[in-house]
């Protein structure tokens, strides 16, 4: 008796393993021979299966539903935690740099929105699945369109390489079921209190402990590259990190967040010159639209 | 003979549920907008270097509006009595999905875009010059 039943306890173990991504029609049928074997009612296949499902499930790579029901929740947490700065004509150049650079990014098949952050810290943040962030301090602090392209790209390039997402897939409370709550089609409190601890985390590692070196290099070159590709000059993105070299001793308050949660401005301008090398990336023939910033700047001064 | 029956089932499941993982599986994205990206992930195009691939991406993903999305966030009003009060001032106070909306719903047209990239010398009009790619 108790080896008929291991034997079922182990049939069943299989049955959820193999049947993870078996057609329902075919679950079914399959239920019906282990039936016939061990008699209606004498074991409880659904629920073996369900169990392997959600098993395999959690160790899938997160699909872009679930990164976009994630990706809205952190945008909605950054604009209610900073605010936003609806400026039509700023929002709208914003947009017009941003989403031109989309189709030379590697992931061009996802929509990419950009919004301006009423503070005068001078960072940029991004959501995963597109949701892109500037604040008021960096538009100041720019000098040229470039620039600016070359800021909005490393951005675009953090959620093109999906380094939020990857962060949140290492996490303990994703792989203890955060992730089953937020491909749930209904949530209840508990669900909504283990998402909001995902978010936390999200949030935690955008604003205070920041990127891997790896992943911020890795954003530097890609940004770089494609800010190029659409016929920028590549030193924009290096002009600004130049520029917070240059500001690093001051120990500006409104910089002090963005260089806590970078490599040091010395390392990323020494891997972006090599990268740069090695690619041949050249200003010659690149597009700064530093007189087209510049006279926007003045036709719609930033308060 | 019913060790026998197990076993050989145990083995045919084994079997066809590897072959099915292998063929793929019955799940397909729903048309609902939301998982239409996921759906064209398949055929993702390369970086636009011309300027027709640059326009196909633009219009495929700017030119028609985003659907509006459920806002499935914190709830705002799954405390009672006068803390909860306190606490779904706060829960709203972080979390600014109307600005979320906002930023899904603003267009940018194509119009708009050709004369910006035009004026700047950037994107297909940077192509056309001939500037090295």
């Amino acid at each position: 008796m108790k080896k008929r039943r291991q034997l079922g306890a182990g049939l069943f173990l299989l049955l959820a393993l193999a049947l993870f991504s078996t057609p329902s029609r075919l679950v079914s049928q399959i239920k019906d021979e282990v039936d016939k074997v061990f008699g209606t009612g004498r074991h409880d296949v659904d629920n073996a299966v369900e169990t392997g499902r959600n098993l395999i499930k959690m160790t899938k790579p997160m699909d872009f539903e679930e990164e976009h029901r994630l990706g809205r929740q952190v945008a909605a947490r950054i604009a209610g935690n900073f605010g936003i700065w609806n400026d039509p004509n700023w929002t709208l150049y914003l947009n017009l740099v941003g989403r031109g650079l989309v189709p030379y990014s590697e992931r061009a098949d996802i929509k990419y929105r950009f919004a301006i952050l009423k503070v005068d810290d001078i960072n940029a943040y991004s959501a995963p699945a597109g949701y892109i962030f500037i604040t008021r301090g960096m538009l100041k602090e720019l000098g040229s369109e470039a620039e600016l392209a070359g800021v909005l790209a490393h951005e675009i390039a953090h959620v093109a390489k999906k380094h939020v997402v990857k962060e949140v897939q290492k996490s303990n409370l994703y792989k203890t079921g955060a992730s089953q709550a937020i491909r749930a089609a209904t949530v209840d409190v508990e669900s909504q209190q283990l998402i909001e601890k995902v978010n936390d985390q999200i949030f935690d590692l955008l604003i205070n402990k920041g990127f891997s070196k790896q992943d911020e290099y890795d954003s530097d070159q890609t940004g770089t590259l494609n800010a190029w590709k659409m016929g920028y000059n590549p030193l924009g993105l290096r002009n600004f990190i130049a520029t917070l070299q240059s500001q690093e001793k001051d120990q500006s308050p409104r910089m002090k967040r963005l260089l806590s949660t970078h490599p040091a401005p010395e390392n990323r301008l020494k891997e972006l010159d090599k990268f740069m090398a090695q690619n041949g990336l050249k200003p010659e023939n690149r597009q700064d639209n530093k007189e087209r910033f510049q006279a926007f700047k003045a036709k719609h001064p930033i308060p | 003979m019913k060790k026998r029956m197990v076993t050989g089932l145990a083995l045919g499941v084994l079997v066809s549920g590897a072959w099915l993982a292998l063929a793929g599986n019955e799940h397909t994205p729903r048309k609902d907008g939301l998982l239409l990206a996921a759906a064209d992930k398949a055929k993702a195009p390369e970086p636009a270097a011309q300027e027709d691939d640059f326009w196909t991406t633009f219009q495929r993903l700017f030119s028609s509006p985003e659907p509006q999305y459920e806002d499935r966030g914190p709830q705002r009003t799954e405390v009672s009595g006068v803390r909860g009060v306190d606490q779904e001032a706060k829960m709203s106070e972080k979390y600014n999905w109307k600005a979320v909306r906002q930023m899904e719903q603003f267009t940018v047209t194509k119009q708009q875009m050709f004369k910006f990239l035009k004026e700047g010398k950037v994107g297909p009009f940077f192509a056309k010059k001939g500037g090295g790619q």
